[in-house]
């Protein structure tokens, strides 16, 4: 079973997510920061993580930045999925180790689906 | 030390901390075996080398096996806990590719070595340290002769080879500071010699300061490039915003040491793998005036300890570029008198070679004028008629008719009253151009007493003239100006002294004529806490003779904030006096801080929209794809409109927020070449569902060559579907856009033409403003939020482009985009 890491801040949000990618059949948990995300990735060892940008208490930068994952967990891959779509903010998550960035209201259910598929199976 | 030592290890008794050290040491299991069973020639050299008070080592055995005394610590640093006895390779292994090849060849050879200075990084003080040593390697025989090991003596002399390197620099330094023409010039000669020494200083930035503004600019740097992060352009004089100490540099007079930048930034290391860590920050004051010219900030070394030496070197470094940049402004100042005083002479020169000046004598009773050729010429009379004498009513004649009349009657005075003459007049040689002249002469009497001869200069001044005529004028316009309601206008010392002021002027500041009269300052008008710096406004309108318009806060006499542009310039020919103009701009700020205020509000607001919107995107979204079982069909439609709605919202509001950062100028392009043939089939394949739906057809004429400019490509790519779209909007069924690329030397241009509705010619305007809709029975039905083109308009403003429309109201419209080829667009700010 894959193992899925959710981090967002809006409730919403999050239970859409989680409860989409669980009926996907993924192993599935949530974290509602990067602060919170950085207790569990050591543990649950995620194979993908949803990654939204701008969270308050620690956000999606400064936890890539924190979580130094192409260091410690090179096989984990990043979906950012923000509202944040200047080039700035692109560039600089590929740089800190994203694997891909979506624009959050972009995709639906089946697409974000889809895009995760694409991850796990390297092509992105 | 309690040890008993058996006698055969007497010789370790003395031999310090290591002799202890080596006694106490469990040989039993190690190559050399138990003391005991050295060899003589072992322990002989040994004890010589635990006695001497210089670094010796012994390398000993085909291992190299070391052994050591006390003062070798130094240099082996912290590898010294466990170096005894251990191979040489793995004691030395950061500088065995050095002694190597010498060991090998005391060992083959039998002979000594000697190396001097050589650079042998020492790991200490919790890092690789840059070190220097002489040291000489000799060999150890048996009797036979055979070499069986290498006795070591070194002496460290970092010290001797950094000093020697930095005053070489210093020397330079202080050789160059004479020929710098600007303080600019002067900086980089600074720069480029601190270049030279790497190893000390891995990078250094000049700031000068900004005479009258509280900032100071980046004068030049060390192998850094532009790019740098820490290589900002401008930084403020007042409060340190980054991590350089800049500000408290300056506020202390003091040199700053800042630490663990390599965090903050990328830093070079100078020669070493390492990046600078550390950085000093050190007011440039020339000791000689106390003028404090800006600040230098040099990167110390990865492998060296600041320490007092290291601290000496750069203060002197900051000495001698401030005295290098005091000399430049004063060769600047000198430069800039020699230049007035050689431009006077020129002008002088111009006069004579010009031939404006004429000498004439008329012989009163003879009624006969002679003048010289330059006379002649100046009235238009050939040079021999001149000479040979005329009438005085030849002269007279050609005078201007204005003027003629005063000017006999004022000789005719002259004459009668034997007084001096001067006058100014108008002639009109025979060319046809009339021209000023000024008279001047002596009547001379002749023996008895009588009027004899009238000698007179004759001086062309129509240029002064033109000048005093415009003079006239500008005074004039001048006057307007200072009476107007618009533009306050203050003559003031330098000391800051106002002496006159218009009433505008008094007004924008809430003071009186009575205020001016009982005395006023320009210093009081500033803001408390900038009352200090702004001294320097003063003398720097002295030094550079003007103050280009700038905004700057003053004080009402109320208290309150009075935002200006204000600009100076000195009086010509007056150093003590200039002329203020103040323009009160508070208006402008308001309107500019409302509209932030308003930028901010819609892209907060956009966020929090947004947030929202996707929620119900994500939950329609898993309903219509089955996370929550089958739908009926009529459930389904229902929710597909829900879903449909929600995402005109979100296009809506992305529309507002990209605008909103458009207007805020926060859009910065990223320029690439762009291939448009590419990206135009692109954009059309992405459209193509659409556009059949509706039984339209997208033609794409383009070269068969690509056609490649710079563009952003995300934001272009904005620009095509935005405008194709609108295309697919306005238009019924079976009808065509065409899209047409073509690109010429200069220019590239792509044109979209539909078959539309078209828009009336009185509308075109209203097309790129901001929410601006026109009226039409089918813009009703179409989704949009009237600020796409608008988007579309910034865009390709942004890209140095133009737009235009023509339109056949209810037969279609163009859409015309120009571009001007550059592979170096200015405007755009390139990344890749």
């Amino acid at each position: 079973m894959k193992r899925l890491l959710i981090v967002e801040d809006e409730e919403i949000l999050r239970t859409a997510y989680e409860m989409i990618f669980i009926q996907e059949g993924y192993d599935v948990q949530c974290a509602s920061n990067g602060q919170e995300a950085l207790q569990i990735v050591p543990t649950f060892k995620p194979h993908v993580i949803v990654l939204d940008i701008l969270m308050p208490v620690m956000n999606g930068i400064q936890f890539l930045e924190c979580a130094k994952l192409s260091k410690h967990m090179p096989q984990t891959r990043v979906l950012v999925l923000s509202n944040l779509s200047d080039k700035e903010t692109i560039e600089h998550v590929y740089a800190l180790g994203a694997t891909e960035h979506v624009i959050k209201s972009n995709l639906s259910p089946g697409q974000l689906v889809k895009k995760v598929q694409q991850l796990l199976s390297g092509k992105h | 030390m309690g040890h008993n030592l058996p006698m055969a290890q007497n010789f370790l008794a003395s031999g310090g901390n290591m002799g202890m050290l080596i006694a106490s040491h469990n040989w039993s299991n190690h190559p050399l075996g138990p003391i005991e069973r050295w060899p003589v020639s072992l322990t002989t050299s040994l004890g010589l080398c635990l006695y001497s008070q210089f670094p010796m080592a012994i390398f000993w055995g085909e291992d190299l096996i070391t052994l050591y005394n006390d003062a070798t610590h130094n240099i082996l640093g912290e590898r010294h806990q466990s170096a005894l006895g251990r191979p040489a390779n793995e004691v030395w292994s950061s500088i065995w590719e050095v002694i190597h090849p010498a060991l090998l060849h005391v060992y083959k050879s039998g002979e000594g070595t000697l190396s001097l200075n050589s650079l042998l990084p020492v790991r200490r003080h919790g890092f690789t340290e840059e070190a220097y040593f002489d040291y000489a390697f000799n060999p150890i025989f048996d009797s036979d002769g055979t070499v069986l090991g290498v006795i070591s003596v070194a002496n460290e002399t970092t010290k001797r080879v950094l000093a020697e390197r930095r005053s070489r620099i210093l020397r330079k330094l202080s050789q160059k500071s004479i020929i710098a023409e600007s303080a600019e010039a002067a900086c980089i000669l600074v720069a480029n010699t601190l270049s030279e020494d790497p190893a000390d200083i891995p990078f250094a930035l000049i700031y000068l300061q900004n005479y009258g503004q509280d900032n100071l600019r980046l004068a030049a740097t060390t192998s850094l490039d532009s790019e740098a992060g820490i290589a900002v352009k401008t930084v403020s004089a007042q409060h340190d915003t980054g991590p350089l100490p800049i500000a408290a540099a300056l506020r202390t007079h003091k040199p700053q040491v800042v630490y663990s930048l390599e965090h903050d930034f990328e830093l070079p290391g100078g020669p070493w793998e390492e990046s600078a860590r550390d950085a000093v920050v050190i007011p440039l004051t020339e000791a000689r005036s106390g003028e404090t010219y800006g600040v230098i900030v040099i990167g110390t070394s990865p492998r060296l300890v600041y320490d007092h030496e290291y601290n000496e070197y750069c203060k002197q470094i900051a000495e001698l570029t401030a005295v290098s940049i005091g000399s430049a402004m004063d060769v600047r100042r000198k430069l800039n008198l020699e230049a007035r005083e050689h431009e006077a002479q020129e002008q002088l020169q111009t006069a004579l070679d010009s031939g404006s000046i004429g000498i004439w004598s008329w012989d009163i009773q003879s009624d006969q004028v002679i003048a010289d050729r330059q006379l002649a010429k100046l009235f238009g009379l050939s040079a021999q008629k001149a000479r040979d004498g005329v009438p005085m009513r030849e002269f007279t004649s050609l005078i201007h008719t204005k003027d003629r009349e005063r000017v006999i009657a004022r000789m005719q005075k002259s004459v009668t009253e034997v007084a001096p003459y001067e006058d100014e007049y108008r002639i009109m040689p025979s060319d046809g151009i009339t021209r000023w002249v000024l008279a001047r002469g002596r009547v001379e009497a002749d023996a008895d007493g009588r009027p004899a001869r009238f000698p007179l200069v004759i001086v062309d001044i129509t240029e002064r003239k033109a000048i005093e005529i415009d003079l006239a004028h500008s005074e004039r316009m001048f006057s307007a100006l200072f009476e107007s309601n618009i533009i306050g206008v203050a003559v003031a010392e330098t000391t800051g002294n106002i002496l006159e002021a218009n009433h505008t002027f008094l007004r924008m500041f809430g003071y009186t004529n009575r205020d001016l009269r009982s005395g006023m300052d320009l210093h009081d008008l500033l803001p408390k806490n900038r009352r200090v710096k702004h001294g320097y406004h003063f003398k720097d309108i002295a030094l550079k003779r003007e103050l280009e318009p700038r905004e700057q806060e003053y004080v009402r006499k109320d208290g309150s904030i009075l935002p200006t542009l204000v600009g100076a310039a000195m009086i010509p020919s007056d150093n003590n006096r200039f002329i203020c103009f103040m323009l009160d701009i508070s208006r402008q700020k308001e309107l500019l801080v409302l509209n932030k205020a308003k930028d901010e509000f819609i892209s907060i607001a956009s966020h929090q929209l947004r947030t929202p919107a996707t929620g119900v995107k994500q939950y329609l979204g898993m309903l219509l794809e089955g996370y929550a079982g089958d739908l009926s069909q009529q459930q389904r439609t229902i929710i597909q409109t829900a879903f449909d709605s929600n995402e005109r919202q979100i296009t809506v509001v992305n529309d507002l927020l990209r605008v909103a950062q458009a207007d805020a100028g926060e859009i910065k392009l990223h320029l690439e070449p762009i291939n448009l043939n590419e990206l135009l089939e692109d954009v059309i394949a992405e459209q193509a569902q659409k556009f059949t739906a509706k039984k339209q057809t997208v033609i794409l004429r383009t070269p068969t060559k690509p056609v490649v400019a710079e563009f952003d490509p995300l934001l272009i790519r904005m620009v095509f579907e935005n405008l194709i779209d609108n295309a697919h909007k306005y238009m019924g069924s079976n009808r065509a856009v065409t899209i047409r690329v073509n690109q010429t030397k200069t220019l590239t241009r792509v044109r979209i033409k539909d078959e539309g509705i078209g828009v009336r010619k009185k509308d075109i305007p209203k097309l790129f403003k901001k929410f601006s809709r026109i009226e039409s029975p089918l813009s009703m039905r179409t989704s949009g939020t009237g600020l796409g083109l608008y988007w579309v308009l910034k865009i390709v403003e942004l890209h140095n482009g133009a737009i235009t429309v023509e339109s056949n109201y209810r037969k279609g419209t163009e859409f015309i985009l120009t571009f001007k080829n550059t592979h170096d667009q200015k405007q755009g700010k390139r990344t890749s």
